[in-house]
């Protein structure tokens, strides 16, 4: 028993120092790093950067980003959001690396410009 | 005969509802934490180390205030019980007297008196104020002075005939004798200030990362509470179990 509960312990304490030290920097590299920036309104038309249209087997999606503090960090998790439309530029207003985009319900969200890996609906991601 | 079964029976059917009672919350919340949104594994563990990554960082916490709280607890109360156990000098009952008093006093008495030390000498919102009031435990030499006292006079004053210094006495005939009672208040100390929470909220009411896991254990997420408490329980529990020969003869020898 004595020699179990020994060995249940240095697992234990080599578990404890090893996400001590690695806890933090595992919660940042496992996870998808990506840029956050709002969509530009002009007039009732949405731009967002080319970058943030994401094609897709099914269609075109961009992510929106929802924040909440977590007991560490902040927490952000990317909601796929289907787009009706999308075109491009056509007003001279941003120049070409934007897109004019409508989505339902979308207007002035988070929104993911890039992303370092794909992305699925719910994933959780770190900005930077 | 038959009397004595039955007797010996409900004895064992009692003792069996209060070890359930005592140990289902703990099994409860181990088997708990090896599940993650109804599927099994360790991924709560994943998510308590990794996503809330700052847990760590108050464990650590309590294990520094409870190493060091114990440690130098050990250290002042051994000499103190040698000096109420053994050694003759005017006032000795005296000063014991207060030391059992002072002991029996609860945590809210001495709340107040020990705020206003810390504040004055600037330790309020700093690991000292956590560890400090701790420290000094007139429990420990109560304890200590127990244990000492079952050591016949006889050994003392031959060790102080041969050594002719009341250092080495202590250090070669009394030290040797109590070594059961020195790994038994160990363990009650460590205990004892691994549950500190009163202290803790009061003493560093304006520096949370100072705080032991014992406060923040309620402010993790709900999805990772269970191994949040399991990772709490192990080191209490693993210490139990590798000394409880210790515990149990010390205890039984001593009849604490």
């Amino acid at each position: 028993m004595k020699k179990l509960v020994s060995v249940l312990s240095i697992l234990f304490l080599a578990a404890i120092v090893f996400f001590t030290l690695m806890g933090e920097r595992l919660f940042y590299s496992t996870k998808p790093s990506v840029e956050i920036d709002r969509p530009i309104m002009i007039g009732d038309r949405v731009f967002l950067p080319k970058t943030a249209v994401f094609k897709e087997e099914d269609g075109e999606y961009i992510y929106t980003v929802t924040v909440r503090q977590g007991f560490s960090a902040e927490l952000l998790t990317v909601t796929r959001v289907r787009l009706l439309s999308s075109m491009e530029d056509d007003t001279g207003y941003l120049g070409e690396d934007y897109m004019i985009v409508e989505a339902e319900g979308y207007t002035n969200s988070p929104t993911v410009i890039s992303s370092s890996r794909p992305l699925k609906d719910g994933d959780m991601v770190v900005e930077g | 005969m038959k009397r004595k079964r039955l007797y010996y029976a409900l004895r064992l059917a009692i003792l069996l509802a209060l070890a359930l009672l005592f140990i289902y919350p703990v099994l409860t919340t181990a088997i708990k934490s090896f599940s993650f949104e109804g599927k099994p594994g360790l991924y709560q563990y994943w998510e308590l180390f990794v996503t809330n990554f700052t847990y760590l960082k108050y464990f650590w916490n309590s294990v520094f205030y409870a190493s060091v709280i114990t440690a130098v607890s050990i250290l002042i109360s051994l000499p103190l019980g040698f000096l109420f156990a053994k050694l003759r000098f005017k006032g000795r009952d005296s000063i014991f007297f207060i030391f059992i008093l002072v002991y029996m006093l609860p945590f809210q008495a001495t709340l107040l008196p020990n705020y206003i030390q810390l504040r004055d000498f600037g330790m309020l919102n700093t690991p000292l104020a956590l560890t400090l009031p701790m420290m000094f435990s007139p429990f420990a030499v109560f304890l200590l002075r127990q244990f000492m006292k079952t050591i016949p006079d006889e050994l003392i004053d031959y060790a102080l005939l041969e050594t002719s210094s009341v250092l080495k006495t202590f250090r070669y005939a009394v030290l040797p004798q109590i070594k059961p009672a020195i790994v038994s208040l160990a363990i009650l100390i460590f205990c004892e200030s691994w549950n500190m929470v009163d202290q803790a909220l009061i003493f560093s009411m304006d520096n949370n990362d100072i705080l032991p896991l014992s406060v923040i254990l309620g402010e993790i997420p709900e999805n990772v509470r269970y191994a949040g408490g399991t990772v709490y329980m192990f080191p209490i529990i693993m210490l139990f179990v590798m000394f409880r020969e210790t515990l149990e003869q010390s205890m039984e020898a001593y009849k604490l």
